[in-house]
């Protein structure tokens, strides 16, 4: 418990005040007390500071305040906490959750006990004004189902079920907790910002269908956000790539990462454009230069462990089995999350090579049951605890010549050959690219579905092609066209 | 969209030039002036392929009227004031210039599709590239219906046009009418029903552009009518 509090405030220039939040957040989510009255104290207080500030306090202010109140016993904790190695990300999890395993098996024992006493005894009840006699072995049991939900949840803070009507208290806690940390409350953000502005990222308990034609960055999309998800927000993932080698995806993950705004000077200094071109990696063809950067700083970057940055897991399908359905991809999802329990989100790299569990003459049908299953994934993962899940689609050809003639927009008919894709998914996004795109640098997004918000208008993003990198290119303004427009009219008059 | 300048010093030949992004974002982009330009260039000519070509003005009464439905009486004159307001648009604009006859295309596509006669002069015209009125018409932001292509009869045109609009007002998106002075859609022309004349009767109506900067929106002008007793 000692180093569950030390991770809720900072007591070194090191520690990460995003991830103290999260920490935080995670074990008020929990529920968990403190048996001692002076780490109850300052746990109480940090609670009250992130709420009024919406980030977790330093030592010297928690110091300061428990000095300034008389309550010496409780800076002595403190300066004792702050000697400890606090723990972030899943490495917190995993403690917070060995901490709530072992309260759940001592409540187990008191309902159990208070049941017994029921059954036996009779116990009376205290609510408000009214008093409740239970007695006998339906009123026992009855007590057990009624608290059985405080044991059988599968994480800290989620509810599987309950009474809307009275879960007030429950509600506003999920609502502080989204106002002080907007990123940790809301989806899994994908790093393109017209979209994140838009759909908030992909949630949990949600299917998120992107599709595409062949070649339509559907893989490189994903293996972006996955990568915005580790390094810029810190989470991990699961990349299912059942498509590309691990090698490489591993390779355009490198790629992508020489092109992080950090190594801007290290590229100058190095006579290096943008970033390393994935073809040259694949094939050792780095210049001296390039060969230096990528030793020297990419690769120790990306594994070192005080960057913090969050795992990226890909999984490929298992060699030794014909085929891969979604009971393969839960029990794989579920043993990840048991040792990383940081993992926020799953991508299915496509859907079209996932076998259905039953056998199905048509490949509607093979991917109908796909998509169904994996929204029940999305749900129920990790014993209802849920998880967002990304699925990769691919748009048929008659999709793809339709969209051609209609300036390079999908619509959902395009994703009509399964059906399902359209009725389970949560939102449904495409992106395209031609020619003439390619020439430009750039890629189109559109939404197709959106079931909670409001879908964004298409947009363009821009692509570097060398490293495979997708990032935003705002939009221009109306006023920002109308002088371009003038610039055009001047250049030709 | 327009290549950008591979030897731009500004993007270095990407495109992109990057602008300040927020923590703990990923870094967000702008698009060059190097390839914006092209870029929007190119969203005219998909509008109405040659539009771009057409001559600058130094201003139109067109620009700002992209929200509303109207119904614009003009020749050829129209075209530099639809550029005008097309490069002032950003590239993300979507509109279109579709002709009466490719309405009717549009409609005739999926009796083509089942292989059987149609009794149009024009059939030979007919392909599959529309198969529906609303897969012609929806999509765009804002959709220019030119009128007088279509010369030859179908009985169906004034319904297909009468479908094309109502469409478009379901979709709440904006639709303009473009007729031409010598021909103007009223009584008498091929589009022309009493449930077309419903649709557009409350549009605003613009008409006789000139090319120069003095144009204003004001009503077509219409000749003196003759009447048997000469006055």
């Amino acid at each position: 418990m000692k180093t569950l509090l030390r991770s809720t405030f900072r007591a070194d220039p090191a520690d990460d005040g995003t991830l103290f939040l999260r920490n935080a957040q995670a074990l008020r989510d929990s529920g968990l007390g403190f048996d001692l009255v002076e780490d109850a104290a300052a746990w109480s207080w940090i609670q009250d500071f992130i709420t009024q500030y919406h980030h977790v306090p330093d030592s010297s202010t928690l110091r300061n305040h428990f000095e300034a109140v008389g309550q010496i016993p409780v800076v002595d904790r403190l300066d004792a906490l702050a000697i400890e190695r606090p723990r972030v990300q899943g490495d917190f999890i995993k403690l917070l959750e060995a901490r709530v395993s072992d309260r759940k098996l001592r409540l187990t024992g008191e309902i159990l006990r208070e049941a017994s006493n029921i059954a036996t005894t009779g116990v009376t009840l205290k609510e408000g004004r009214h008093e409740t006699h239970l007695k006998g072995p339906i009123h026992a049991l009855k007590y057990v189902v009624d608290r059985a939900s405080e044991v059988v949840t599968p994480m800290t803070g989620i509810r599987l079920s309950g009474d809307v009507t009275a879960d007030g208290d429950a509600f506003l806690r999920e609502y502080e907790r989204v106002e002080n940390d907007p990123l940790a409350g809301i989806g899994q953000l994908t790093g393109v910002q017209q979209m994140d502005e838009a759909l908030k990222g992909s949630k949990r308990g949600e299917l998120w269908t992107h599709a595409a034609f062949t070649g339509g960055l559907k893989s490189t999309f994903a293996i972006n956000w996955h990568y915005n998800q580790a390094v810029f927000y810190r989470h991990s993932s699961v990349l299912y790539s059942l498509e590309m080698p691990y090698p490489q995806v591993r390779r355009i993950l490198y790629s992508i990462h020489t092109a992080h705004p950090k190594f801007a000077p290290d590229r100058k200094r190095l006579g290096i454009s943008k970033c390393l071109p994935y073809e040259k990696i694949r094939d050792g063809e780095l210049s001296e230069p390039e060969k230096k950067f990528l030793i020297e700083c990419v690769v120790p970057d990306f594994n070192d462990p005080g960057n913090q940055y969050g795992h990226i897991h890909i999984e490929v399908a298992d060699p030794d089995k014909t085929d891969f359905n979604i009971n393969d991809l839960r029990s794989r999802s579920e043993l990840l999350y048991a040792k990383d329990p940081a993992i926020r989100m799953l991508t299915i790299d496509h859907a079209g090579l996932m076998q259905s569990r039953n056998r199905h003459n048509s490949t509607t049908e093979r991917l109908n049951e796909v998509l169904r299953d994996a929204k029940r994934l999305a749900m129920s993962f990790n014993r209802g605890m849920g998880i967002a899940i990304n699925a990769l689609f691919q748009i048929s050809r008659e999709g793809y010549r339709a969209a051609e003639k209609n300036g390079g927009r999908y619509n959902l008919t395009h994703l009509s050959y399964a059906n399902e894709a359209e009725r389970s998914s949560d939102i449904v996004t495409a992106s395209w690219v031609d020619e003439e795109l390619i020439d430009s640098n750039l890629v189109k997004f559109q939404c197709l579905k959106s079931r909670d918000n409001a879908p964004f208008k298409e947009f363009y993003s821009g692509v570097l092609w060398p490293c495979r990198r997708i990032y935003t290119t705002q939009d221009i303004s109306p006023v920002q066209a109308q002088r371009a427009g003038e610039e055009i009219d001047l250049e030709i008059g | 969209m327009g290549a950008p300048d591979k030897n731009c010093q500004v993007c270095g030949g990407t495109g992109m030039v990057e602008v300040e992004g927020e923590d703990p974002h990923p870094p967000a982009f702008r698009r060059c002036d190097c390839a914006l330009r092209k870029d929007i260039l190119q969203n005219v000519e998909r509008g109405l392929t040659g539009l771009s070509s057409f001559p600058a003005l130094p201003s139109s009464p067109l620009l700002g009227l992209e929200d509303k439905n109207l119904w614009v009486t003009g020749g050829d004159e129209f075209l530099p004031h639809l550029r005008h307001l097309a490069v002032r648009k950003p590239v993300t604009w979507n509109f279109r210039v579709v002709s009466d006859a490719e309405l009717v295309t549009a409609w005739l596509s999926t009796v083509a599709l089942k292989g059987k006669d149609i009794l149009d002069a024009d059939a030979y015209m007919v392909s599959t590239k529309f198969l529906s009125i609303p897969d012609l018409v929806v999509p765009p932001d804002l959709v220019v219906i030119r009128m007088g292509i279509k010369v030859a009869r179908n009985a169906a045109s004034s319904e297909v046009l009468a479908e094309a609009i109502s469409t478009r007002i379901h979709e709440m998106k904006p639709t303009w009418i473009w007729d031409e002075p010598e021909r103007p859609l009223n009584s008498g022309h091929l589009f022309w029903s009493d449930t077309v004349g419903r649709l557009i009767k409350p549009w605003s109506r613009l008409g006789t552009f000139e090319t120069s900067a003095s144009s204003s929106p004001n009503r077509p002008r219409r000749g003196k009518r003759k009447t048997l007793r000469g006055s």
